[in-house]
């Protein structure tokens, strides 16, 4: 049932997110065109639509996502939804790993279309062909050898999994804010409450779990100097496994209990209007 | 097979349900009252939409949950689908989620209703919907059906279809509650009704009984009941 019911919420959601990754993309490809014509003004035009685009994205995904927890749970749709024999905490996973999927899949797109950017851009300036595919092969090679670029792709490489779960956390706890407001607890101003308890509940949470443990990555020295501001390479880093391992377990157990808090309440509060 | 005790169940403080104790058998029932007696609040909660009430519910020995909701087939008084599904798309869900549905009877009531498998929802009339999620849950094998409104928002030709395509499709020895307020036009399908007024159960009795010891139809003892 869980495959099933991700199956059917990818297929309620996937016209909103193919749109924003249409757009992306159309500006991926148009964007160095424009470029390309010169007129300093459309340039400058450009510049401010791709930053508007990319807070765009990002606020359309979580809006999107919000949609779907909303849409599919609490609004008319909910009466299919919630009527379907599926237990309640297998709901709940399905719309958490949907949102991860779409989450996901927009990072995905948000790269692709990056590269596609990018080489467009190689292509029509002529100015920058004197660069050829092995200068710029020797370029990587130096890059990778050097303790900045080693230092901190190993420290996203370690946070990487915690990134992850961040994100389920996340995504958990807009859930729970959403089942929340939509229980018999919550008469009016629904949104506005909604909206109160996410800032404030995603605080305290944040500050919560800062305080449980250290940092798991500290970093010494520096890739530059301050004074000359010349490259010196002398950026390392040390690991704190035992701190790694407290905010790992720190936000698992705030996603179980948030998941156990939004089980509780479409079990035994649920008010669908 | 459904067993009601003690329910009761409050919109802050205005009571909606007050103590409703009910045992339903199989059979054609009819769940009557005017706006606001509670009706839908009854049939959310047997559906698992309205979770925090007091009392007890047993849907053939289950309480209510997956367990239930797999048994109950339910439509609604309103559009459930979303505006860009249509008959295929509702067909593939129904499919995966209710093993007792069947997609052939689906697509033959299609065809009676005079429904395109193509067209989206948001094409479609009120009336056209109604009869597309009715087609849906008829399209199940269900112990249990609950109708509600399904003749609210239709002409009377439409009624008629509507009445025909349930008496046609139930099966047998299941449950079917129907929740309405236009008692004239479907009383004579009841086996049995029930009576709602402010939240609170004022009969439930076969309907040859009431009709026997009342000396009049249902539409007119419910008027009597019900009269302001």
């Amino acid at each position: 049932m869980l495959i099933k019911s991700i199956k059917h919420d990818l297929m309620a959601t996937y016209r909103d997110f193919f749109a924003i990754y249409l757009a992306l993309l159309v500006a991926a490809i148009i964007g160095p065109f424009i470029i390309q014509s010169g007129q300093q003004w459309i340039i400058s035009i450009l510049i401010l639509l791709i930053f508007g685009l990319v807070i765009a994205i990002v606020v359309v995904t979580f809006i999107t996502i919000v949609r779907l927890y909303y849409q599919r749970l609490f609004s008319a749709e909910g009466y299919l939804t919630l009527t379907l024999p599926v237990k309640t905490h297998t709901t709940i996973i399905a719309k958490i790993l949907t949102g991860l999927i779409w989450s996901l899949c927009t990072i995905v797109v948000f790269t692709i279309s990056g590269t596609i950017f990018t080489v467009i851009f190689y292509f029509l300036n002529e100015s920058l062909h004197f660069i050829d595919m092995a200068q710029i092969l020797t370029i990587v090679n130096l890059v990778m050898k050097t303790n900045t670029f080693v230092t901190l792709i190993q420290s996203m490489l370690i946070q990487a999994p915690y990134g992850f779960i961040q994100s389920i956390y996340s995504l958990t706890l807009l859930l729970f804010v959403i089942t929340f407001v939509n229980t018999s607890f919550i008469k009016k101003g629904k949104l506005a409450i909604g909206v109160a308890i996410y800032l404030v509940l995603g605080n305290l949470i944040s500050l919560a779990l800062s305080v449980t443990h250290g940092a798991p990555i500290e970093f010494i020295g520096s890739m530059m100097n301050q004074t000359t501001g010349n490259f010196v390479d002398d950026l390392s880093y040390t690991f704190n496994a035992g701190n790694y391992a407290i905010q790992i377990a720190g936000i698992i157990v705030v996603i179980a209990i948030l998941g156990y808090a939004t089980w509780w309440l479409l079990e035994h509060k649920l008010e669908i209007e | 097979m459904i067993e009601i005790k003690k329910v009761t169940k409050f919109y802050g403080k205005t009571p909606a349900l007050v103590d409703v104790n009910l045992s339903l058998q199989p059979g054609i029932i009819g769940l009557l009252g005017p706006n606001g007696s509670g009706k839908t609040t009854l049939i959310k909660i047997l559906n698992g939409l309205l979770r925090d009430y007091k009392g007890e519910i047993s849907i053939d020995g289950n309480k209510v949950g997956d367990g239930s909701k797999a048994l109950i087939s339910y439509l609604p008084d309103r559009t459930y689908l979303p505006n860009w599904t249509n008959a295929e798309g509702a067909i593939t869900i129904f499919k995966d989620m209710y093993e007792d549905f069947d997609e052939n009877k689906m697509r033959a009531l299609l065809d009676k209703l005079n429904l395109d498998p193509k067209q989206r929802m948001k094409t479609m009339s009120k009336g056209m919907k109604e009869k597309f999620q009715l087609a849906l849950v008829m399209s199940r094998n269900a112990k249990i059906y609950i109708l509600d409104e399904p003749i609210g928002g239709v002409d009377p030709a439409a009624r008629e279809l509507i009445l025909k395509t349930i008496l046609e499709n139930y099966a047998q020895d299941s449950m079917v509650i129907i929740s309405t307020h236009l008692i004239a036009d479907i009383e004579q399908i009841f086996d049995q009704v029930i009576f709602l007024k402010e939240g609170q159960v004022v009969l439930h009795d076969q309907v040859d009984n009431v009709r026997s010891a009342k000396g009049m139809s249902i539409e007119e003892y419910f008027k009597e009941v019900f009269r302001c």
